[in-house]
């Protein structure tokens, strides 16, 4: 509503009992006054009202008093702004946990710029850069050092086994927040499908200069399979090696061997894999073979084998079982984490995803096991942060929070998009009740305020966040969307 | 001018205001009440804040308005 000049010399005349000329004509006294005080540089003040002045550009100012100014805002009296992020200075694990799976670079940087006071932080910032070079690079085997001290003196408060989880983590570039974990683990996945494509390269170069790669591969393929097919293999292959060389010299098998190797040496990538799917395939369904492929290798390998241990030098030996213990150890460990559940059908490509976890075998279950230490210690720790865990509450109770139905009681602070601040306790109820009947869960919070005494706040929904409860905020019906503040709801 | 004026000046002046409504008297200026919605602010010290919504008194003069 505008209040124009007539209207206010009408009200005006009404409050004084004068005449409306006299009434207006006090009134450009008063404006002249306050035009003429300024003017001259002075500032004219009307008392519980506010200040008229010019400023330095020659306008007129009002600066209106502070009586005034409170009771324009008695609406939001006793409001205080709410720390959503806290400063650098007090910024801990909650920066660090906080930042989602897949922001770990913004993660750093976001420590990077914020951490700049204490010498803790300082280290925690190292720590947590390390971290992201770990993970971003492959394990530059001593950094982790940097990082476990970082991570013990910044968590302190932890029980001694969490810290040791860390200490176990960072070696393995696992120094990561719980809800990290199906990243991280993909991650790997990753290193380790490198890894074992590094391996698998240098296989297979190997294989260009060296036989006894090969060997040391065909050599892995039995002691890999189960016992079973150890042995139908080991059949398979005196048959194959009398049918195949019958009159050979050890020597001539030997030659012939190598021949067929350089002459194999793009199938031997391929047997490089099979194996691997090979012998889960055995193992789940007895002896299967998916493709024309396999049992040629197989063959191959059993032919070649033989040979071999007919040989048996030293060295031959040696270079193959080495050879075969890597392999073996890989399969046997992806097999045992049910990597290879489907590999008798999975082609080549997926052959190779799930040949990685197999090599880096050792190191995975390590991981795996120190990863759910931190993730408990992490839980644990979690309470005495109130946004963190209203967020983990959030994801594991979505009913806990909302908008509608009933009002929950919840332990930690929460938040609610207040549409009414009454001064009357019972005025707020009425306004309680009519939002209940729309179907909004309602809360009723007080609020002891200087000069305007206490307020009841009526408010709608239960958010963890501020963010959530702005979104719904958000949708709201335009009456309700349009005047509304985000409270804190402080238990 | 008398003290009379001032008084029921500003206890109406200040009375439309409070209601949120404007006032605007010609040849002089306008009061009106602006509305501040929460916003986030953040602070030097990297702290980030949600400041609670404000009314503000504002008084914009006339441009006819001589000095």
């Amino acid at each position: 509503m505008k209040i124009d000049k007539q209207k206010l010399i009408e009200l005006l005349v009404e409050n004084t009992g004068l005449e409306p000329d006299a009434v207006e004509s006090q009134l450009e006294q008063l404006i002249t006054k306050i035009r003429e005080a300024a003017e001259k540089g002075k500032a004219l003040e009307i008392k519980s009202f506010g200040m008229f002045y010019y400023s330095q550009q020659g306008d007129l100012k009002f600066d209106p008093s502070e009586d005034l100014e409170t009771e324009v805002n008695h609406k939001y009296a006793g409001m205080e702004p709410v720390e959503i992020k806290k400063p650098e200075s007090t910024v801990d694990d909650p920066l660090t946990r906080d930042p989602k799976p897949t922001d770990e670079t913004t993660d750093g940087e976001e420590i990077d710029t914020d951490r700049k006071p204490a010498a803790d932080w300082k280290e925690d910032e190292d720590g947590d850069f390390k971290k992201t070079a770990e993970t971003d690079e492959t394990a530059p085997s001593d950094a982790p050092e940097i990082p476990l001290k970082a991570s013990e003196e910044k968590k302190k408060e932890k029980p001694e086994d969490e810290i040791k989880a860390e200490e176990d983590d960072a070696p393995d570039k696992q120094e990561k927040p719980a809800d990290e974990d199906s990243v991280l683990a993909k991650k790997d996945e990753e290193k380790s499908n490198e890894k074992t494509d590094d391996e698998e390269k240098e296989a297979g170069d190997q294989d260009d200069f060296n036989p006894f790669s090969e060997l040391g591969r065909i050599l892995g393929d039995p002691d890999m399979a189960d016992p079973q097919s150890e042995k139908e293999k080991a059949l398979e292959r005196e048959e194959s090696i009398k049918s195949l060389f019958p009159e050979l010299p050890e020597q001539e098998k030997k030659k012939k061997e190598k021949e067929s190797k350089l002459k194999d040496e793009q199938k031997s990538k391929k047997q490089d894999r099979k194996p691997d799917t090979d012998i889960p395939g055995k193992k789940d369904t007895s002896v299967k073979t998916d493709s024309g492929k396999k049992p040629l290798e197989k063959s191959k390998s059993k032919k070649k084998s033989p040979k071999k241990k007919e040989k048996s030098p030293v060295t031959m030996i040696l270079v193959s079982i080495v050879a075969a213990l890597v392999l073996i150890v890989g399969v046997i460990v992806a097999m045992d984490t049910g990597l290879f559940g489907d590999s008798d059908t999975a082609d080549d490509v997926a052959q190779f995803e799930t040949d990685p976890p197999g090599a880096a075998a050792e190191p995975d279950p390590g991981d795996a096991l120190e990863d759910e230490p931190e993730e408990n210690g992490e839980t644990e720790l979690d309470p005495a942060e109130p946004e963190e865990t209203g967020i983990e509450e959030e994801t594991e109770e979505d009913s806990l929070y909302g908008l509608t139905g009933n009002s929950r009681e919840i332990d930690a602070n929460y938040y609610s998009i207040i549409l009414h601040s009454m001064s009357s306790e019972s005025n707020a109820q009425n306004m309680q009740e009519q939002l209940q009947q729309e179907g909004y869960r309602t809360v009723i919070a007080s609020v002891s305020t200087e000069g305007q005494g206490t307020m009841w706040r009526v408010g709608i929904g239960q958010f963890p966040t501020i963010p959530e409860a702005q979104e719904a905020a958000g949708e709201l019906p335009q009456n309700y969307r349009e005047n509304n503040f985000i409270g804190l709801i402080q238990q | 001018m008398d003290k009379t004026f001032i008084k029921a000046f500003r206890e109406i002046v200040r009375k439309e205001i409070i209601k949120k409504n404007t006032v605007e008297i010609s040849g002089f200026g306008r009061f009106e009440v602006i509305h501040q919605k929460q916003h986030q602010k953040k602070k030097e010290n990297g702290q980030l804040v949600m400041m609670p919504p404000r009314d503000f008194v504002v008084f914009s003069p006339e441009d006819s308005g001589d000095q």
